[in-house]
């Protein structure tokens, strides 16, 4: 598997943008684990552009780089479908501001990948479009939603690609597949031309095969932006105690998988080895945050996929008056978890139920943060599996929304506090599937999770 | 969750979900309501404000756009600069 590192050098020995380009667009269109969505037809002419890039004196770290892009990312000219059928044939008008920023970087956008019908699920299992097979195990869900992405990495399709995580959708995947997988801090990223799923919830990141890597993408997506309100331009923080925190009890539920548990307990002993001090810290509303996850994002859900009417974009089935195609088109083309999370937004939101679930988990969200900042004024960062079990088999949660949403169970607390996270590739079950620990730090403590992601990377 | 709060829930979010469909639907609603019901338990002495939120403005300056036809052509009926609807007024 290359790394940025490894087309750079692929470059510099003199070898043309256009062979790599290419070699990758040839792996894309030949693989049959249904990681792509498209592999799109302007590799050769961004190829060529990238060349330019070169010959002017202006190439960056990811000129000639391939990377591939999740499905709800806008790239002007290509389709972009969020992996659902009411977007079918819809054509993008204009650029996300990470696409433009990717493309002036020179880095070669070499197709969109399979997710979860609008980001929402775990494993991929909800595209319209068919699961993705895990590269190490094709019997396996590679995670979700952003498993196209994962995958795409992991079976060295792509160099590093484009995901979007609401409440784990990169950090799962890439745990599930033996990858990095980082959710910048809230707001670090510009969301323009991202098809919006829960708004105070959602953030771009990169997958990659490297921490390093991992960071190269994220210093050039990064940045506040005019096209995104909510983007920020991030203070750097974080402190070098050398302490971490595990948070109490985070076992005592039951439902995580005692190979998930011993390799994160042989994870903390090497960081122990490297001088680290790590200790149990309570937070009791932890917990929780999978709940309130549970009916913020439902919400927002219900709002943001309102604009998918047949009108506006995509296809319109039926006819009448707007009353009837808009109720036709929406429940034809919706696939059945995003009718549900309509239906449970619909209701959290609605008179009478508004105080007891929407408003209650704001309060409780805001617990949460408080909890977690306060943490962060002794500790460098918090550390827990990113997963309570490894990737599993296609079908095994299908049918049991519960036991999906509690994939996502470590995850969700760092974009319900709007706090960076990352996911570190620490080993492998007996059985060979890959494992991953998550890291968590303040807002705008990149820098520190990367450093102390490389310590994990060295002694795994 | 019942079979007619699905209904009326499909009605608010203009949603059609099949007759067939209702009684799943309601049944696997009921379940997440009774998982996320746990926040009811949660004390909360703070107040409820998100911690941080603040708006944000920028200057009123016109910018580049994108031609009105390349936003138009992406809608499932248009018509020269127009998405084409049938009539609201009335209903």
């Amino acid at each position: 598997m290359e790394t940025i590192t490894d087309i750079q050098k692929r470059i510099q020995a003199g070898e043309r943008i256009l062979n790599i380009a290419k070699e990758y667009e040839a792996k894309a269109r030949a693989d049959t684990r249904n990681i792509f969505r498209e592999v799109f037809n302007d590799i050769e002419i961004q190829a060529l552009a990238a060349e330019e890039l070169i010959k002017n004196g202006k190439a960056t770290a990811m000129t000639g780089v391939p990377i591939a892009i999740k499905d709800n990312i806008l790239f002007e000219g290509h389709e972009a479908g969020a992996s659902s059928k009411i977007l079918e044939g819809y054509t993008a008008s204009y650029d996300s501001t990470v696409v433009s920023k990717l493309r002036t970087a020179g880095a070669i956008i070499i197709g969109r990948t399979n997710m979860d019908e609008f980001a929402m699920g775990s494993s991929t299992e909800n595209s319209a479009y068919g699961v993705t097979k895990n590269p190490i195990d094709e019997t396996r869900v590679p995670g979700g939603s952003s498993g196209g992405s994962a995958a795409a990495v992991a079976a060295g399709l792509a160099v590093v690609s484009l995901g979007s995580d609401t409440g784990g959708s990169i950090r799962q995947p890439a745990a599930f597949c033996g990858v990095v997988g980082m959710l910048p801090t809230y707001g670090s990223v510009s969301r323009h031309g991202l098809m919006a799923m829960g708004s105070s919830l959602d953030v771009i990141g990169p997958f990659a095969h490297s921490i390093e890597d991992a960071r190269t993408v994220y210093e050039i997506i990064k940045g506040k932006d005019a096209y995104d309100s909510t983007s920020i331009i991030i203070e750097p923080s974080g402190k070098s105690l050398k302490k971490l925190a595990v948070p109490k009890g985070i076992f005592a539920a039951g439902g995580v998988d005692t190979e998930v548990q011993q390799n994160f307990e042989s994870i903390l002993e090497k960081l122990k080895g490297e001088g680290y001090t790590i200790e149990e810290i309570d937070l009791p509303h932890f917990k929780n945050a999978l709940a309130v996850y549970y009916v913020l994002m439902p919400a927002e859900v219900s709002s943001n996929l309102a604009r998918f009417d047949g009108v506006r974009y995509g296809s319109r089935v039926g006819e009448g008056t707007i009353k009837d195609f808009y109720g036709d088109t929406r429940g034809a083309l919706f696939g059945k978890e995003v009718r549900r999370r309509i239906l449970l937004g619909t209701y959290v939101l609605s008179h009478g139920y508004y105080d007891a679930y929407y408003n209650k988990a704001i309060a409780v969200r805001t617990l949460i943060m408080q909890e977690l900042r306060n943490a962060f004024s002794s500790y460098d960062a918090i550390i827990t599996p990113t997963t309570p079990t490894p990737a599993f088999t296609i079908g095994e949660k299908a049918n049991d929304p519960i036991a999906m949403y509690l994939s996502d169970l470590f995850t969700v607390p760092a974009n319900i506090a709007h706090i960076p996270g990352i996911s570190i590739p620490s080993g492998a079950t007996s059985a060979g599937l890959p494992l991953g620990v998550q890291l968590l730090g303040e807002q705008g403590s990149e820098s520190q999770l990367f450093a102390i992601g490389e310590e994990i990377e060295r002694n795994r | 969750m019942d079979i007619e709060q699905v209904k009326k829930l499909a009605q608010l979010a203009r949603l059609e979900v099949p007759e067939s469909e209702l009684a799943s639907v309601a049944t696997e609603m009921g379940a997440i309501l009774g998982f996320v019901d746990e926040i009811q338990n949660v004390q909360i002495d703070a107040s409820s404000d998100v911690v941080g939120a603040t708006n944000i403005f920028r200057s009123d300056v016109v910018g580049p756009i994108i031609p009105v036809h390349d936003l138009v052509e992406v809608a499932a009926l248009h018509q020269d600069h127009f998405v084409k609807v049938p009539k609201v007024i009335g209903e």
